[in-house]
C-alpha cells in the first residue's frame, strides 16, 4: 500500500509539473501580409440575429445593403444601382446585375423581397424603421416598394446595417435565422464562442476584389489588454482605444493612429417619468446647464471627442442646426431648480427635506462610457445634485431603464449613421417608438417627425427637423454629452484604412499590409 | 470502508437535491412576473399584454402547480437543457460547457504549479525557521498573496508578450494562452499554501513521535520528510481543495485580462446582464462544484489516511 501510495503520489506530482510546463512558448502569432487581424472591444459574431448582431454583418461586409453610403453620407448605389420615387408612397429599386450570394444562388428582386421580410419578422424595429406596406417584383430586377404613407427616407433607411440583404439559406425553414450568408466581398467561415470570428475573401464579389484574403475578429473584452495585443504584434488593428493609449501610441512610429468625428453621441437619456423628479422639465434644463461638456472631454477622455450641446454633430450638412443649443450658465440653472421648487442648503439641493439624488445607469463594456458617466457624476456632484452611478451591462441596464426604474441612462448610440434625421427622432424619441423607454411625450415633436420622413430632402424639410430638434432642446428630454470621435490603431504597415463616417463599416476591402 | 464512502456520496446528493431547490427557487424570485419576463425576453424586450402572457404561461406549463414543474425543469437539467439566455438567445448549456472546461484547465494548471512551488517552499522553510532563507520565502509568500492580480497581470504580459513576445497576451484555444493566467494565479495560490505548509510542519514538529523520530538517529531532514510531512497531508489536501474551487470560480480579474472565458467572468457577466437563466446555471455550477470538491477531498484523504475513514 505505501510503495502503491508514493508510486501515485509521485506520478500525480510529475503529471501535474509536467502539465503546468508543457506550454512551450510558442511564437505570439505574427500574421501573413494576407491576414488582417482585429482586436475587438465586444464578441463579433454570436450566430443570432439581433440589431447589434446584425450591424456586424453589414460593419465587416458579409452582407451588403441594397443602398450603400459614401464618405460623406450620402446614398450611393449598393446592391441597387438606382431608385425612383414614383409616386409619393411608391419606390422602384433597381437591383444590380449578376451579383452572387456566398452560396451561389443569384441575386434578384425575388431574394431581396425575401430578405427585408425576413429582417421585418425578426428584428423588432425594422418594420417601423422601413416603413414598408408591400413590396411587388415588376421584373427579375426590378422591386417596388409600397410604403404606409409618403416616405423621402427610405433610401437612407434601407442604408442601414440592419438591413441587409440576406441570402435564403441563411434561415431555416422555420424561417428562424442560422447564419449570415449574404453578397459581400468577405464569407463567413468561422466562428468560435468567446474568441474569434473569421471572413475570408468571397472571389465572387461583384465589386473590386479585396486585397486581403482573410479578416479575424478577435475578441478582447479588456481595453488595455486590447491595445498591449497590438504592441505585442498580436493583431494589427484595434479599435475603441482608452484616451490614454490614444496618445501614448500617437507618439510611437511603429503604430499609425486613426481618429475622426463619426456617427455617434453619448448622451444622459431622462426618465420623464412619474416615478422620477426628471419628470419636471425645470430639472432637466437646469441639469443641461450645469454639466461642463468640454471638462468630460477635456478631463475624462484627454480630448478624444466633441463636446455635445445638441443633438446631432454639427459636421452633418444633412442636419439643421439648432439655434438654441446648451450652454453652461449656472445661473440659470440655479433658478430654474427654485423655481421647480428646490432649495441650495449647505450646498446640496434639497426639497422637502430630501436631497436631489439622480439615479443613474450606464454600462462599462463601451470604453469610455463609464468615463463620461463618472465625469458627468461629478460635474453634478459638484453643483449641489447628488448622484447614485450603478454600472451594468448593456442588456442589465436596459432591463431596468424598461421598467423605469432610473432617473439617468448614459447610452450611446449612432443617430447620424443613415445620413436622414429620422432615424434617430422617430426610433427613440416619438412617444409611440419602441425604442421609447423614457416616459417622454411631446405631440408637437411627434408630428413634426412624422412629417420629416415624408418630405424630400431640402429646405421645407430642414425646417420640419428644424423644429423638431428646438423642441428637443426646449422640452430636453436628454442631455447630450459628447459627440463620438471614432479612434483605431494598427500596425505601421496597414494601408488604406479610412474611417467611415457612419462609424458601422470598417470598408477592409481596400485595405492591405 | 466503502459503506462509508457510499454514506458520503449519499450525504452529497441530499446536498445537491437542496442546491436544484434552491436554484429552481432563483427564477421564481427574479423581479415581475415569471411569465412575463421569459416572453418578454423572446419578444425582444416589448412588453407583452396579459392575454400573451398566458397563453404563454400555459404553453410552457407555466401554470401547473411548483413541485410539477420542479421535476420537469431537472429532468432538464439532467438532459443539459439549462434554458436559453435572454441575451443571447442561445442554449446556456453550449457556455457552460466551454467555460467549465476553460475553468477546469485553469485550476488544475495553477494548482498543480502552485503545490510544486509551494511545497518545496514550505518545507525548505520548515528546516530552517527563522534563519534568512524563512524569512526570505516568508515576504516572497507574502507578496505573492498580497499583489494585485490585474497589476500583475498586466506586468506579467507586458514583459512576456510585449519585450520577450514569447506568449501570447491574452485569448485561449492553445497551451500558450494558459500559461501567463495560471502564473498570474498560481504566484498567490502559492504564498497561501507554503505558509501553510511551514506552519503545519512547525506545529507537527513539536509532537512527542518527532522526539521519538529524532532520538532513533534520523537525520533533520528525513525527519521531516518522512516523520513529519505525510501527517500534514490531510490538512494540506482540505486547503488545496478551497484554493482549487477559489480558481474554479473566482478569478474575474485574471480571466478578464486575459479574455479567458472561465465560470467567474460568466457569472459577472450574468449578473450585470441581469440574464436569470445563466445566473441560475452559474449558481448550479459553483454550488455543485463546491459540493464535488469537497467530496473528492473527504475521499482523498480516507484513502490516504486510514484513521480518517471513521470521519468521512
Amino acid at each position: 500500500m505505501t510503495k502503491l501510495r508514493q508510486t501515485l503520489c509521485k506520478i500525480a506530482f510529475v503529471t501535474m509539473a509536467t502539465a503546468a510546463f508543457a506550454a512551450t512558448p510558442g511564437t505570439a502569432s505574427a500574421t501573413d501580409a494576407k491576414t488582417l487581424v482585429v482586436g475587438t472591444m465586444w464578441e463579433a459574431l454570436p450566430l443570432a440575429m439581433q440589431p447589434r448582431r446584425s450591424r456586424f454583418f453589414n460593419e465587416s461586409e458579409i452582407l451588403d445593403t441594397l443602398v450603400k453610403l459614401d464618405y460623406d453620407l450620402k446614398p450611393v448605389a449598393g446592391l441597387a444601382t438606382s431608385w425612383d420615387r414614383l409616386s409619393p408612397t411608391v419606390w422602384q429599386f433597381n437591383l444590380r446585375e449578376n451579383v452572387v450570394f456566398h452560396d451561389g444562388a443569384k441575386l434578384d428582386a425575388d431574394a431581396v423581397k425575401f430578405s427585408i421580410e425576413r429582417v421585418i419578422a425578426l428584428l423588432p424595429y425594422a418594420a417601423d424603421l422601413l416603413n414598408i406596406n408591400q413590396m411587388t417584383v415588376k421584373a427579375p430586377l426590378v422591386l417596388e416598394i409600397e410604403t404606409t404613407e409618403p416616405f423621402a427616407a427610405l433610401p437612407n433607411q434601407l442604408s442601414d446595417a440592419i438591413t441587409g440583404i440576406y441570402a435564403k439559406s441563411s434561415f431555416n425553414e422555420a424561417g428562424e435565422f442560422v447564419t449570415p450568408v449574404g453578397t459581400g466581398p468577405w464569407k463567413l467561415t468561422e466562428y468560435s464562442k468567446q474568441d474569434h470570428t473569421i471572413v475570408s475573401r468571397f472571389d465572387g464579389y461583384w465589386g473590386k476584389k479585396p486585397a486581403l484574403e482573410t479578416i479575424e475578429y478577435r475578441y478582447i473584452p479588456d481595453h488595455n489588454s486590447r491595445t498591449l495585443a497590438l504592441e505585442a504584434g498580436e493583431v494589427d488593428f484595434v479599435d475603441n482605444l482608452l484616451p490614454s493609449d490614444v496618445i501614448r501610441l500617437s507618439r510611437d512610429d511603429n503604430f499609425k493612429v486613426y481618429s475622426k468625428p463619426t456617427a455617434g453621441l453619448y448622451y444622459g437619456a431622462f426618465n420623464a417619468g412619474e416615478k422620477s423628479p426628471l419628470s419636471d422639465v425645470r430639472v432637466r434644463k437646469a441639469i443641461n446647464a450645469l454639466v461642463d461638456r468640454n471638462l468630460i472631454v477635456e478631463g475624462a477622455l484627454d480630448g478624444t471627442g466633441k463636446p455635445a450641446w445638441q443633438f446631432f454633430g454639427p459636421q452633418f450638412d444633412w442636419a439643421p442646426k439648432v439655434t438654441n443649443p446648451y450652454k453652461l450658465d449656472l445661473e440659470l440653472a440655479a433658478s430654474l431648480l427654485t423655481e421647480a421648487g428646490y432649495e441650495k442648503t449647505d450646498g446640496k439641493w434639497q426639497k422637502n427635506g430630501e436631497p436631489l439624488t439622480l439615479r443613474i445607469l450606464s454600462y462599462s463594456s463601451r470604453t469610455e462610457m463609464p468615463m463620461i458617466t463618472e465625469a458627468m457624476a461629478a460635474l453634478l456632484n459638484q453643483n449641489g445634485i447628488a448622484t447614485d452611478v450603478q454600472m451594468f451591462t448593456w442588456s442589465g441596464m436596459l432591463d431596468l431603464v424598461k421598467r423605469g426604474e432610473y432617473d439617468v441612462s448614459v447610452v450611446f448610440w449612432t443617430p447620424e449613421m443613415t445620413g436622414h434625421p429620422d432615424l434617430h427622432l422617430k426610433s427613440q424619441f416619438h412617444s409611440k417608438a419602441g425604442l421609447n423607454y423614457q416616459f417622454w411625450e411631446n405631440t408637437e415633436f411627434d408630428a413634426l417627425v412624422d412629417e420629416g420622413r415624408t418630405l424630400t430632402p431640402g429646405t421645407e424639410q430642414m425646417e420640419v427637423y428644424g423644429k423638431a430638434l428646438e423642441i428637443l432642446q426646449d422640452d430636453a428630454p436628454i442631455i447630450p454629452l459628447v459627440h463620438k470621435v471614432y479612434v483605431a490603431a494598427s500596425t505601421k504597415e496597414l494601408k488604406n484604412f479610412r474611417i467611415h463616417p457612419s462609424a458601422f463599416f470598417y470598408d477592409f476591402k481596400n485595405v492591405s499590409k | 470502508m466503502a459503506s462509508r464512502l457510499v454514506s458520503r456520496g449519499l450525504h452529497a446528493l441530499v446536498l445537491m437535491f437542496a442546491v436544484s431547490i434552491a436554484g429552481f427557487s432563483l427564477l421564481w424570485l427574479m423581479p415581475g412576473d415569471f411569465a412575463e419576463v421569459m416572453l418578454m425576453a423572446q419578444m425582444d424586450g416589448t412588453l407583452p399584454n396579459a392575454a400573451q402572457v398566458k397563453i404563454f404561461a400555459d404553453q410552457n406549463g407555466l401554470s401547473d402547480p411548483l413541485p410539477l414543474q420542479y421535476i420537469r425543469w431537472l429532468a432538464g437539467v439532467f438532459q443539459g437543457d439549462l434554458g436559453k439566455s435572454f441575451v443571447t438567445r442561445e442554449p446556456i448549456i453550449d457556455d457552460v460547457i466551454l467555460r467549465i472546461g476553460k475553468s477546469l484547465t485553469l485550476a488544475v494548471l495553477s494548482l498543480g504549479l502552485a503545490l510544486v512551488i509551494a511545497v518545496p517552499l514550505g518545507i525548505l522553510c520548515a528546516l530552517f525557521p527563522g534563519k534568512m532563507i524563512d524569512r526570505i520565502a516568508g515576504t516572497i509568500s507574502v507578496i505573492g498573496m498580497s499583489i494585485p492580480n490585474f497589476w500583475y497581470s498586466l506586468l506579467l504580459a507586458l514583459l512576456f508578450s510585449l519585450i520577450l513576445g514569447w506568449l501570447p497576451t491574452g485569448g485561449h484555444g492553445t497551451w500558450a494562452h494558459a500559461v501567463l493566467p495560471t502564473i498570474v494565479i498560481a504566484t498567490s495560490i502559492a504564498g497561501v499554501l507554503s505558509r501553510f505548509v511551514r506552519g503545519s510542519l512547525l506545529e507537527e514538529l513539536s509532537k512527542p513521535y518527532i522526539r521519538t523520530a529524532k532520538s532513533k538517529g534520523n537525520g533533520k531532514s528525513r525527519v521531516i520528510l518522512r516523520h513529519a510531512f505525510p501527517n500534514i497531508i490531510p490538512g494540506l489536501l482540505t486547503m488545496a481543495g478551497m484554493q482549487f474551487a477559489r480558481i474554479f470560480d473566482g478569478m474575474i480579474v485574471v480571466e478578464t485580462l486575459f479574455s479567458w472565458p472561465g465560470i467567474g467572468r460568466f457569472l459577472v457577466e450574468s449578473l450585470l446582464n441581469r440574464d436569470y437563466p445563466a445566473i441560475q446555471a452559474c449558481f448550479l455550477i459553483v454550488a455543485v462544484s463546491y459540493i464535488l470538491i469537497n467530496l473528492a477531498v473527504d475521499v482523498m484523504i480516507s484513502l490516504y489516511d486510514p484513521r480518517a475513514r471513521g470521519i468521512v
